[in-house]
């Protein structure tokens, strides 16, 4: 429908007006975001900076950008003092594991909503988006009881079934079903073709795309999450990368900023490398859920 | 199947037999519905309904809940000492919401910037969705470290350069609950951004063209076009701000822990202490209520709004 | 809607339920086992960290090794708060130990959730109460009974950079005694290193568990911090404030300490900027091997003209309580190990935990070590003015108070008077409202 409107004008003809085709426009613009973005970044910089300093320039003022000596022994340190590893293992687990499980839970569900005819699906769809609306404050202590009762506090699935489930993700992927020709599901039943098989061999391979973003938005999610894993992880080995951060920083023991920025480091690289590979699906991702919203 | 059983079935009326294949294909999805509806249940609906009940109880850990009505709220909003504090949180909490317009003014500004076909923007739009992507732990300690109150830190380096004295941020109950609502803005910024774009590239481009025709300078056409018909993508990136700082609760954990003086004890924070620090699950159980109903009121009135001033384009 | 309505009448219903079963299942025998062949396997949470929680492992291997009736299994639940927190869940779901490392340890008397060693100490013939300082089973007691067995112990004391001392032209063998002392010090070590206009190097500073420098200071000048009832506390009184307006001189008036940067702190003493700290002698050894100088330790600062008194702090030893009496009597076979001599010399050599015998000192062991750690020393003869303050049910919210009472005081947001006041109704309601859950 905007198709037509768009194609009839040519594209990107408002900034061939001549007030920005102007190279002092050009020139302004260009100088305006570098200074924002240099400002967005800077933190980056410093973190990076800071984490390659020895204790001594840490503390010195007036504090210079680039380290004077290359100390990469901060990061050694960061992982001989704390199991770093060990907690990138876990959250590297916990995250496939929600990934998976979302996008199997969410697809079925999502699937249901879609292209199925059921007694009191209007009200069960709107009690699903309903639980975006329960903050997880609000359910925390219960949740936390029963996961006591389960015996689940330190383990694996304890972080990991709870989020399971996803409103967000059954939504997302319940527009992306509809857009499902109808004519492909009577042609699907003829050849004697189960639900489920459509849904495995004809629906996801056309959803590809709301797949990938729901799975970047689960993985970097759970990847990133914090109260919860807080809250049922008391022993060490089962701490994520967030939770093991986070008792490092403020174990007895001073303020090593330079071995504590080289943590952060390690907690952020995974994730920033992830983006620079799928950045383009996991922008498209944001956005069209954005727009849905 | 014996006979007389498939016989029935084909002298069945076709209504009876559309309403069987309808049951059958309710029982499929139930099927399909399953595990979502059960971790829900678990996770999510039981939780907040006991929630509910449990804020009724005195329950201190150890001890066995007792039922004491109204008494939670009571102290949350009556008592001198519990009033205040809560009152307090609750206040903290809106400020802290103070950061989601200064975050929508300042990436709109930044997506009508980014919305052109230059060579670079590209980079640009990594630059300030970097924030986003990473960690609020790892942040909060990075920024931890820009607001160290000795001369050292970055921002009293910067302050010292401009010859102002310098501050101790985080340490100060003046300045925290700002450093804080900064680093949100920094931080939720790429997330607004990207939406901002997409909403900013669906505006049919001959509505500029047009308005341009009419002599509307570059503010004008803001005004007039981008601003109402970006209404829809302000509003979602609003509810989800509201919801996000109702959630804050990693940078305070790791920065602040609510200090100094209460300064930064947002409602989500006051119910983890009161939670996990003091073990009063059932005032915790109160709060969460409270904040249960704070969420519901918010929602309501954003969609009042929205049905008065949101343009769907 | 009458049918939603109705799903949230049962699930309330079914959640009020829970609540009340939640005392249910009890004889959870998470605790300890004993198998078929009478082998009896018990649990037991602590509390300490790093180095020193290896040490304690260190312990419950040897023990393990030393008989073969009782294997210990030893499980680190984080600090003392996380553990705490730990154990009153447990309790909650009944699923606890047997024998836990609890800071506090009389607070979780009140419960009825673990048995007093009075019985066993009387019982036993092998453990002669007298060789343990007297202030030690004061610290562990509470209401006539004994909760709990000394475990690791300490005192706070003085920090301080000798080589700062030197720069600033003091006698690092002669440290402060008194407060006057410390300020006068204080004011030679504060300056400002980089001429940037800001100081940067601060005389004096203290660890971030403020409010014990502070009880310390109350305990000097003669204040008594809850009355004998333990229905209020008394730190309102003309000598209290009296402390908390030196602690607010310190940095409002004599400019030597910065305010509100106790969490900085223990990493700025070891950059070298800040001249002198109070901290647990908990974190002797691992101090000196930290700090890139040469470290002072010296007993902590009097008011000039009274007498030296300090408290002690750390965690002790609990015994949960449990139907079977095998395993109470194993765990209590593994506390008396635990607390006994060799055990304490053990800890007070590999960790900054003083020895709890009062012959410590004159042990070869042990004066073979000081040899080598002089400055564990002044620690173990601190001991000698040790008190402990009571322990009432609601230290931990009294403890918070007077962290907040110094903040307030440090940001000059209010007077001392006005803060120990608030405090004061603070915790003076919490104690009536804990006498609902006894």
């Amino acid at each position: 429908m905007d198709n037509i409107s768009v194609t009839k004008v040519k594209p990107h003809s408002f900034f061939k007006s001549k007030k920005f085709k102007s190279a002092v426009g050009k020139g302004s613009w260009y100088l305006v975001l570098t200074i924002s973005a240099i400002v967005v970044v800077l933190p980056f910089i410093w973190m990076a900076s800071t984490s390659l300093k020895g204790p001594g320039e840490v503390f010195a003022y007036p504090p210079k950008w680039l380290p004077q000596e290359w100390r990469f022994q901060n990061y050694v340190d960061a992982f001989q003092a704390a199991p770093f590893a060990r907690y990138f293992y876990n959250s590297t687990i916990v995250a496939l594991c929600v990934t998976v499980g979302q996008l199997v839970s969410c697809s079925l569900a999502a699937f249901a909503f879609a292209r199925m005819e059921f007694k009191g699906k209007g009200f069960l769809f709107s009690l699903f988006l309903s639980t975006t609306m329960i903050s997880t404050q609000v359910t925390l202590v219960p949740s936390y009881l029963i996961i006591q009762k389960l015996h689940w506090i330190d383990t694996y699935q304890g972080l990991i079934v709870p989020f399971i489930a996803n409103a967000f993700g059954i939504f997302m992927l319940r527009q992306a079903f509809m857009t499902i020709p109808l004519e492909l599901e009577e042609a699907s039943k003829l050849d004697g073709c189960s639900r489920l098989r459509f849904l495995w061999q004809i629906c996801i391979p056309l959803i590809k795309p709301t797949l990938a973003a729901q799975a970047l938005f689960a993985f970097m999610g759970n990847w990133n999450a914090y109260l919860w894993p807080l809250i049922i992880t008391n022993r060490e080995e089962m701490r994520t990368l967030q939770i093991g951060l986070r008792y490092f920083v403020s174990q007895e023991g001073g303020t090593q900023w330079g071995v504590y920025m080289a943590a952060a480091m390690i907690v952020i690289l995974p994730v920033v490398a992830i983006y620079f590979t799928v950045q383009k699906s996991f922008v498209e991702g944001i956005a069209t859920t954005g727009l849905k919203g | 199947m014996s006979k007389t059983e498939s016989l029935a079935k084909n002298t069945l009326s076709p209504s009876l037999q559309r309403k069987q294949r309808q049951r059958k294909e309710s029982l499929a999805a139930y099927a399909f519905l399953a595990p979502s509806i059960l971790i829900f249940a678990v996770f999510t609906f039981f939780p907040a309904i006991f929630s509910m009940v449990a804020g009724f109880f005195r329950w201190n850990l150890p001890y066995d809940p007792v039922f004491t009505g109204l008494s939670n709220f009571e102290f949350l909003f009556v008592d001198d000492i519990g009033a205040a504090e809560f009152g307090k949180s609750v206040l903290n909490t809106l400020y802290f919401m103070l950061g989601i317009p200064i975050n929508i003014c300042v990436s709109l500004w930044i997506a009508v910037m980014l919305n052109r076909r230059l060579p670079g923007v590209g980079i640009f739009r990594t630059a300030f969705f970097l924030p986003t992507l990473t960690s609020m732990a790892a942040i909060s300690v990075v920024w931890m470290w820009l607001y160290h109150p000795a001369d050292y830190g970055l921002f009293n380096t910067l302050l010292i350069r401009f010859g102002l004295p310098i501050q101790s941020w985080l340490r100060d109950p003046v300045l925290a609950m700002p450093c804080l609502i900064v680093l949100g803005v920094w931080r939720g910024m790429g997330y607004n951004i990207v939406i901002f774009l997409a909403g900013l590239q669906s505006i049919p481009h001959d509505l500029y063209e047009a308005s341009e025709i009419d002599g509307a300078n570059w503010w004008g056409q803001f005004r007039l076009i981008t601003l109402p018909l970006l209404s829809p993508t302000t509003f979602y990136i609003l509810i989800i701000g509201v919801i996000n700082s109702l959630k804050a609760f990693a940078e305070i954990d790791i920065m602040t822990q609510g200090g100094p003086l209460g300064a930064t004890t947002t409602l989500a924070y006051y119910l983890y202490q009161y939670a996990f620090q003091y073990f009063q699950i059932g005032l915790a159980s109160a709060v969460a209520i409270v904040l249960f109903v704070f969420i519901l009121v918010l929602t309501l009135i954003q969609f009042k709004v929205v049905e008065k001033r949101v343009h769907y384009g | 809607m009458t049918k939603i309505l109705k799903a949230i009448v049962l699930i309330a219903a079914l959640s009020s339920v829970m609540l009340v079963g939640c005392g249910g299942d009890a004889n959870s025998n998470s605790a300890g086992t004993i198998d078929k062949d009478g082998h009896i396997t018990i649990e037991f949470w602590y509390a300490l960290g790093g180095n020193s929680g290896e040490v304690v492992e260190e312990l419950v291997n040897q023990f393990n090794q030393s008989q073969t009736e009782i294997t210990v299994i030893g499980t680190y639940q984080g600090g003392y708060a996380s553990s705490m927190a730990k154990l009153w869940n447990a309790l909650s779901a009944k699923t606890p130990p047997a024998v836990a490392q609890i800071g506090g340890a009389p607070l979780v008397g009140n419960t009825g959730a673990i048995i007093p060693i009075t019985d066993f100490l009387n019982q036993s013939g092998d453990f002669d109460r007298d060789d343990i300082w007297e202030v030690f089973w004061d610290y562990n007691s509470a209401g006539g009974q004994i909760w709990s067995m000394p475990f690791n112990h300490s005192v706070p004391m003085l920090f301080y950079n000798r080589d700062l001392f030197i720069s600033a032209g003091l006698d690092p063998d002669q440290p402060p005694e008194t407060w006057d002392e410390v300020i006068q010090y204080g004011q030679l070590l504060t300056t400002d290193t980089d001429d940037n206009g800001e100081i940067d190097q601060w005389g004096f500073n203290t660890k971030d568990d403020t409010h014990w420098y502070l009880s310390t200071m109350f305990m000097e000048n003669g204040v008594e911090i809850v009355n004998s009832d333990e229905t209020e506390v008394l730190y309102t009184s003309p000598e209290a404030v009296e402390m908390l307006t030196l602690w607010g001189d310190f940095v409002h008036k004599h400019k030597i300490m910065p305010p509100n940067q106790h969490d900085e702190s223990k990493g700025d003493f070891l950059a070298g900027k800040v001249g002198m700290l109070l901290m647990s002698s908990s974190n002797v050894p691992g101090t000196i091997q930290d700090a890139p100088f040469d470290v002072g330790v010296a007993m902590f600062p009097t008011i000039a003209g009274k007498e030296r008194v300090v408290p002690v702090g750390g965690a002790s030893l609990i015994i949960l309580d449990h139907d079977n009496e095998l395993i109470k009597q194993a765990a209590w076979t593994f506390i008396k190990y635990m607390a006994n001599q060799e055990s304490s010399l053990y800890l007070s050599t590999h960790t900054g935990y003083l020895p709890i015998y009062k012959a410590a000192l004159e042990w070869p062991e042990m004066q073979s070590y000081l040899e080598d750690n002089h400055r564990s020393e002044e620690a173990i003869l601190q001991l000698e003015y040790a008190e402990s303050i009571p322990l009432f049910s609601a230290l931990g919210s009294s403890d918070a108070q007077l962290r907040v009472a110094i903040e307030a005081i440090e940001l000059g947001t209010s007077s001392p008077q006005e803060v120990l006041d608030h405090a004061k109704e603070v915790v003076d309601g919490v104690l009536l409202d804990n006498l609902q859950d006894q």
